[in-house]
């Protein structure tokens, strides 16, 4: 391309452009991976794969397909924030108006939606490939744990991010889910072996309060928005660092 | 698949293989051109969303009661919210303050007790016809137009204007 457009070979060798970029495009493998290595986005890949590794049936993307739709997730979620207010004076409104006054609005909540959706069936899906193809086996057994780690994580975000909309829907079964909580052993104030009231049980810890109201909302929202998905993160970057260390999907479970 | 050779030999290339390099190319740039297409279309798209919603401003024409809401009244505070305004009734005329500080844009409170508008940002203090009396603004706060229409009073948020000229225009006053 640079020797079509004459210009851009000009650019490139300015001095703007080389404090950016300051290594040219690699020529020989050696100066790849130096390249690939020296780079804070790049090193974050493998410097050459194996053209077998990308055979379909191996992981069917599974893996891939899970870290896309919390990718979709993660954008059209940051775009939703801009017109949705965590209050219960306002939530279902901004909903509202986003389903019908504000454009684009409906196809991104919808896409947001879906791809919440698609994100639980794709992380299931991928969690029996690992499975069947016995790949948490030695060494792979830690990265299991923390792929379920990462189930977990996932269902949460689901749960958490069901309420927002602060329909009917969402306020029963935030009820009854956080009912549930309440029934867990010792920690819960209605579970067996419980130790700790109503007011400071596991189940006022999630409704931050009583009842679900607009400190449940508030809640729900930060750990939607910003904990668990930064904990979902720092724990993607090790599963896939795992996976790439013991040898990437290629090598022999 | 011929890749581009690495030295200068000359490399003879078969019609089959001109045709894969042709259709390669093709592919690479309706490909490319596609997706780029694709993503500069968003752009429109994301400001349109971003962009602030007109409809949750106030209403530029708005009623505020009648005459004789006003009758004893000097100062009426009840339209502050909803409208940032007041309506005062001060030596024979009824007017309509635009309840925007002249300083930076706060919302002034009216004290009865002292007779002034106080700003709660940085202290201004106004008059009850507006004049700034001490705080960091030192420009009278603005009139908004006002008249009686179908028996009502009614506030035109849209037509403002300084005390000084407000005194004199018949717009910004209604006699009582």
């Amino acid at each position: 391309m640079a020797g079509r457009i004459r210009w851009l070979s000009g650019l490139r060798r300015s001095q703007f452009w080389r404090s950016i970029f300051p290594t040219g495009i690699p020529a020989s493998s050696r100066e790849r991976v130096a390249v690939v290595l020296s780079h804070l986005i790049l090193h974050l890949h493998p410097v050459r794969i194996s053209v077998a590794s990308l055979r379909l049936r191996r992981t069917f993307c599974m893996g891939g397909l899970s870290f896309l739709a919390f990718l979709i997730l993660t954008v059209t979620g940051v775009l939703l924030m801009f017109h949705y207010r965590p209050s219960p004076e306002y939530a279902y409104g901004d909903i509202e108006d986003m389903m019908h006054a504000i454009p684009y609005a409906r196809f991104l909540r919808n896409l947001h939606r879906w791809s919440a959706h698609a994100m639980v069936l794709l992380v299931i899906a991928h969690m029996v490939r690992v499975f069947l193809a016995g790949a948490y086996r030695t060494p792979r057994e830690f990265n299991w744990v923390v792929g379920v780690l990462l189930l977990a994580l996932t269902l949460l975000l689901s749960f958490t991010g069901y309420l927002l909309p602060w329909d009917q829907l969402a306020y029963w079964a935030v009820t009854v889910g956080t009912n549930m909580a309440g029934a867990t052993p010792v920690i819960g104030h209605d579970g067996p072996f419980a130790v700790v009231g109503e007011d400071s049980d596991v189940r006022a810890l999630l409704l931050g309060g009583r009842a679900v109201g607009s400190a449940t909302l508030v809640r729900f929202y930060v750990l939607h928005c910003v904990l668990v998905p930064v904990v979902m993160g720092f724990l993607m970057a090790i599963h896939f660092f795992r996976v790439r260390r013991d040898g990437g999907v290629l090598a022999k479970y | 698949m011929p890749h581009e050779p690495a030295t200068g030999e000359a490399h003879v290339l078969s019609p089959a293989d001109r045709q894969r390099i042709a259709r390669r190319r093709f592919l690479m740039t309706v490909g490319w051109g596609g997706l780029s297409a694709l993503l500069v279309a968003t752009v429109p798209a994301l400001i349109r969303f971003l962009w602030p919603q007109s409809r949750r401003d106030r209403r530029e024409v708005v009623e505020v009661g009648t005459l004789q809401d006003y009758r004893a009244v000097t100062v009426a505070t009840r339209w502050v919210h909803r409208d940032g305004l007041w309506i005062v009734n001060q030596d024979g005329r009824l007017f309509a303050i635009e309840a925007r500080c002249t300083h930076l844009g706060c919302t002034p409170r009216w004290i009865p007790e002292w007779g002034v508008f106080r700003c709660p940002c940085h202290g201004s203090r106004f008059s009850p016809d507006g004049v700034a009396l001490n705080g960091p603004a030192s420009l009278p706060l603005n009139r908004l137009a006002i008249r009686i229409e179908r028996g009502l009073v009614v506030v035109d948020r849209s037509v403002r204007a300084p005390l000084e000229q407000a005194e004199r225009d018949q717009r910004f006053f209604i006699r009582v």
